[in-house]
């Protein structure tokens, strides 16, 4: 799957909608260089470019940790 | 990868060098039995894993043992080896990647050498492998550590038994008593590990910050003590969710299986019942049938008994004694009417003698007296003197007379006087009429009885004639092996349904459980936040409000492409099934990946209305498996198992016949990038390689015949001259 599938797998989840994220046809717009204020969609999408680099799950903990520290 | 070559040298009955070169699509190896197929898929797995089909055991076996190498070079070969020379066998395959452009050579080589005495003898380092790796006419050998992950990027392990994989084996790909086996394949062959990294990763990452959370929180706390007790409840409570989980796991699998096993013997259960009801049937029919022949001796037994006991011994006499009546009553009346006559006369001749003197003819005694006295007759008046004849008769009149005077003695009627005895008899006959008629009777009911009770032998008998039939066709039909285990069947069926009702309260009361600790952890976590005089950092709450959503939507995102995958597979495995199947008209049913408890999927061959078959055989199981198989890789065309490696398949469709063979092979070419089937399905059937190859059209590779020099027979007595012959059909 390419990261742009993936992230759209997810987003078009349910969930992403019942908890006031995003709606379907907004995810259906969505791009994955597309810049946004979301922290749900940033981790979403450093786990995708993490899993694409083959950093390890510990790294990963890591990286987003401190991207949502900010 | 795509495998571009083979090439045995000297390798088990393949003298000298044999080459096949393969393309994308589908490459066809046709032989005959004893042709080398088998022998051409051990090449393959000789290189790649040192190992080699052992038929005594039954599996591929590593080739360690010296009975097992000693089969690898070609007989051929080593009767030509002359003492002191060696002999050398050698496998090459050719692999490359097209994606890198990169080209690697594997070989495995085995030498032996002849001793003078002609025994042969193993030099150092008798077996060895190369990997090269070609690339713009260079070759460099690869490093011992690159040899591995090499070997993964042809065929991963994991892969492997889905993408190389012999007729009979295809049968243990999928176990059907085991669900996770499906699970498994869907996990290597799909891209839904993909989803499990990121389902880890976020339940990881929520976790880490909770962690951070409740420190943050502790240090805000106005009540630290408080804060700590509140905390280790917590985890308590989550350890016993934990725990609790474990529990549902358990039950759910247990279920599973309980369902699993049930739902195996529901095809068998009606005709377990029905064998049962049989049987019981048999039973009683035995049991009726041994009363009715018991009752039958013992009624014929009695016979003996009651000729004397109850006079059945005069059965039948009832018309001698009639006979005598009738006899007797001609006797009485016969006696009667002499002893009438005799009687009638005497008064006659009484009345005369009252009323004569002398009889009519006679005359008076006193003139008979005087008569003799003057010795002369009075009546013809001659002369009768003393002592003659006249005077004698004159004599007579006078006696005669005299002795109707007397008193005569009765006259006896009949010679000998029986007529007592005669009386006596018939008397008794009188009194033995009832006892014969009632001895009749009897008798003839009894008969009655013998006769009823030998229909309904018969009847009976002709009723379990017809059940046995019954229940041994049943049984030959089902796949009960015997009436017996028809019992077990409907045993274990019921306790399978008891274990169900248990595991699923189990569950229940399970998941209450858990929601109650669930309620208790949201209760102690409120209070723990109330216990909070400070603030926590807005950013931690955002994170950890991000992270449990990123940890919920994982696992929900991956449920859901598990689902649609699974959704997606059965739709690919009712097409293969159909095209593999679409020769054969037999039944075959539908493909129904049906959700078992614990969350594995299970294939089930349904009906048209959903009911599962129950008539299935073997090769439509087979051929279920296999559609699964295909389906997992072609429902994800994009899947790396489709895209880069290649399916070698030796007799693929050897439980099946021929009608599937073309089937399986179109359905192949459609889903593998490259697939190499090794078949005897085609050998011989010009008619069925011309179908195939329009059928398959372009996706057509290369299509090899191996023939053997020797037929099967004489291979058996002259290995030493056995080689195969190969032909490039197309």
């Amino acid at each position: 799957m390419t990261k742009e599938e993936l992230l759209r797998e997810f987003l078009m989840d349910d969930l992403v909608e019942q908890k006031g994220y995003m709606t379907k046809e907004e995810v259906a717009k969505l791009k994955f260089i597309d810049h946004s204020e979301s922290k749900l969609i940033n981790t979403l999408k450093a786990a995708i470019l993490g899993k694409d680099k083959g950093d390890s799950i510990d790294t990963m903990v890591r990286k987003l940790n401190q991207t949502l520290n900010k | 990868m795509i495998l571009k070559s083979i090439t045995l040298t000297n390798f088990q009955c393949y003298f000298g060098e044999v080459k096949f070169e393969f393309k994308e699509g589908l490459n066809l190896v046709i032989g005959d039995n004893g042709a080398g197929k088998s022998k051409l898929y051990d090449g393959f797995y000789w290189v790649l894993y040192d190992r080699v089909f052992d038929s005594m055991a039954r599996e591929f076996q590593l080739t360690g043992h010296k009975d097992i190498r000693g089969n690898l070079i070609s007989d051929k070969a080593k009767s030509q080896c002359e003492p002191g020379s060696s002999v050398k066998t050698e496998v090459e395959i050719v692999v490359f990647n097209p994606q890198k452009g990169d080209e690697y050579t594997l070989t495995r080589s085995y030498t032996i050498t002849k001793t003078d005495s002609g025994t042969w003898r193993e030099p150092s380092e008798s077996i060895q492998s190369a990997f090269f790796k070609e690339k713009y006419l260079n070759s460099r050998p690869v490093s011992q550590t690159d040899i591995e992950s090499i070997r993964k990027q042809i065929l991963p392990d994991d892969v492997k038994p889905y993408m190389w994989f012999q007729g009979e084996q295809v049968d243990k790909l999928i176990d059907f008593k085991e669900s996770k086996t499906l699970t498994d394949a869907i996990n290597v062959l799909s891209d839904i590990r993909e989803f499990d990294f990121y389902e880890e990763l976020s339940q990881k990452a929520y976790e880490t910050a909770e962690k951070e959370f409740q420190r943050e929180s502790r240090r805000v706390s106005s009540n630290t003590n408080r804060n700590d007790e509140l905390v280790s409840k917590i985890d308590r409570i989550r350890c016993e969710m934990e725990r609790l989980e474990e529990e549902r796991v358990l039950a759910a699998n247990e279920l599973t299986k309980a369902k699993e096993k049930k739902d195996d013997l529901l095809g068998r259960l009606d005709d377990a019942q029905w064998i049962k009801e049989l049987s019981a049937t048999s039973t009683d029919l035995k049991a009726r049938l041994k009363e009715t022949d018991e009752r039958q001796n013992k009624m014929k037994a009695a016979i003996n008994k009651n000729l004397f006991t109850r006079n059945w011994i005069l059965k039948g006499a009832g018309f001698l004694v009639e006979s005598y009546a009738a006899k007797y009553d001609v006797y009485t009346r016969t006696r009667m009417k002499k002893e009438a006559t005799l009687e009638a006369q005497e008064q006659a001749m009484d009345e005369i003698l009252k009323s004569f003197r002398l009889p009519v003819d006679v005359p008076e005694p006193i003139f008979i007296q005087q008569m003799l006295e003057k010795e002369r007759c009075l009546v013809c008046d001659r002369e009768a003197p003393n002592g003659t004849v006249p005077y004698q008769k004159i004599q007579e009149l006078l006696d005669r007379s005299q002795a109707h005077k007397q008193k005569k003695k009765p006259e006896s009627v009949t010679k000998n006087d029986f007529s007592n005895e005669f009386k006596s008899l018939y008397q008794n006959g009188l009194q033995l009429q009832g006892t014969i008629n009632q001895a009749d009777h009897e008798i003839k009911n009894t008969l009655g009885e013998i006769l009823e009770l030998e229909d309904k032998y018969k009847e009976i008998k002709a009723q379990l004639d017809a059940n046995e039939q019954d229940l041994m066709d049943i049984v030959n039909a089902s796949q009960i092996t015997s009436i017996e285990s028809s019992f077990n069947v409907v045993t274990e069926f019921q306790s399978h349904d008891t274990a169900i009702i248990k595991y699923e309260k189990d569950l229940q009361r399970i998941e209450i459980r858990m929601e109650e600790k669930s309620e208790e952890v949201k209760k102690t976590e409120d209070e723990l936040r109330s216990l909070a005089t400070g603030k926590v950092p807005k950013y931690m709450e955002e994170k950890i409000q991000v992270l449990t959503d990123f940890r919920d939507i994982a696992k929900s995102t991956r449920a859901r492409v598990f689902n649609r995958l699974i959704e997606e597979l059965e739709r690919e495995a009712n097409q293969h099934f159909f095209n593999m199947t679409a020769e054969n008209k037999s039944v075959r049913g539908r493909i129904k990946l049906e959700k078992q408890p614990n969350g594995n999927y299970m294939p089930k061959n349904l009906d048209r209305d959903g009911r599962p078959l129950s008539s299935i055989n073997d090769s439509n199981i087979i051929l279920i498996k296999l559609a699964v198989i295909m389906a997992i890789i072609s429902a994800k065309r994009s899947s790396p198992a489709a895209e880069l490696y290649p399916l070698i398949s030796d007799a693929p469709t050897s439980k099946f016949g021929d009608n599937y063979a073309i089937g399986f092979c179109r359905a192949a070419s459609e889903v593998y990038s490259q697939s190499i089937v090794i078949s005897k399905d085609f050998y011989s059937k010009p008619d069925l390689q011309n179908r195939l190859f329009e059928e398959v059209g372009d996706k057509l590779g290369n299509v090899y015949v191996i023939e053997p020099s020797l037929s099967e027979e004489e291979q058996r007595g002259h290995r030493d001259e056995l080689e195969i012959h190969v032909t490039k059909l197309r």
